[in-house]
């Protein structure tokens, strides 16, 4: 069944075809959290809030941006309170990438390679939060700029120079 | 085109170079500019280690349930905030303010 059916059919309260959306979308949305967040825990939390989310706000979802986009400002949106939450909190990650690859395992063959993507995780998880999230929706997702915009609440032109901005920052921190 | 243009331009597409889904003609013109501009093949390594950095797959188990669990809790938060239950409670309230009313009325 195509989306915009299985959209329709969960409009009306189909809880089998809003399973299937939540199925098409999970693995997209879980990513994005994961990565803007730098915490693969959290980000199954938050990605599971996205979709309760997405549910009680279809009606308000009218097909002018793809739906994967439309889930992508509302993972932005929880992933924000998320963070802002755990600042007031006065959590601190020691390592931001610390669900991703450890650099405090034993050093073996594949250190190096592990400790690069680590320091790359916590690099990209330390940029401002419009630069992380365009760095992360163009490098991963492969969205456009003016779909980025929508996302992150700038323009086409922001966009693009958030994406670079991040891109010439990442570019200098891991090298 | 200035320098800075093509580079903007090469960063643009350095995504979708580097995972192999551009134009033929478009993978020409990049592999030419970063043979010759170091910058930009900073900015292509850093592109590359990011897409290759793995995000841990969630564990099994809670991968297993997260669809059934994303459905029950939207089902619970509908049926919440749901218009029969906001009429309930304004059914509810206007009862008691009447049954108040006249006890003040009639019992004092």
């Amino acid at each position: 069944m195509d989306e915009s059916r299985l959209l329709d059919r969960a409009r009306a309260g189909d809880q089998a075809a809003f399973g299937e959306l939540v199925r098409l979308h999970r693995e997209a949305v879980y990513r994005f959290a994961a990565r803007w967040l730098g915490d693969a825990d959290l980000a199954l939390d938050v990605a599971q809030d996205v979709f309760v989310r997405a549910f009680s706000g279809l009606k308000h979802y009218r097909g002018e941006s793809r739906f994967r986009t439309w889930l992508f400002s509302i993972t932005l949106n929880a992933a924000r309170s998320v963070a802002r939450r755990r600042k007031r909190r006065g959590e601190v990650r020691l390592d931001t990438g610390a669900d991703f690859p450890d650099l405090r395992t034993p050093p073996d063959t594949k250190a190096g390679r592990a400790e690069a993507f680590a320091r790359a995780a916590a690099e990209l998880a330390t940029l401002p939060e419009k630069q992380r999230g365009a760095v992360t929706l163009r490098v991963y997702e492969g969205l456009s700029f003016r779909e980025i915009g929508e996302i992150i609440g700038c323009s086409e032109v922001a966009a693009r120079v958030n994406y670079h901005h991040g891109i010439q920052k990442l570019r200098e921190a891991l090298t | 085109m200035s320098s800075d243009e093509e580079c903007t331009q090469i960063g643009d597409l350095l995504p979708e170079f580097m995972a192999g889904r551009v134009s033929p003609a478009d993978e020409q013109r990049i592999r030419a500019h970063l043979e010759g501009c170091a910058g930009c093949r900073a900015r292509a390594n850093a592109v590359s280690l990011l897409q290759h950095t793995p995000v841990p797959v969630p564990d099994p188990d809670r991968w297993e349930c997260f669809v059934s669990g994303v459905v029950d809790a939207a089902e619970r938060r509908r049926k919440l905030v749901g218009p029969r239950r906001i009429w309930t409670l304004v059914a509810i309230i206007v009862a008691l303010a009447v049954a108040v009313f006249l006890w003040v009325r009639f019992a004092t």
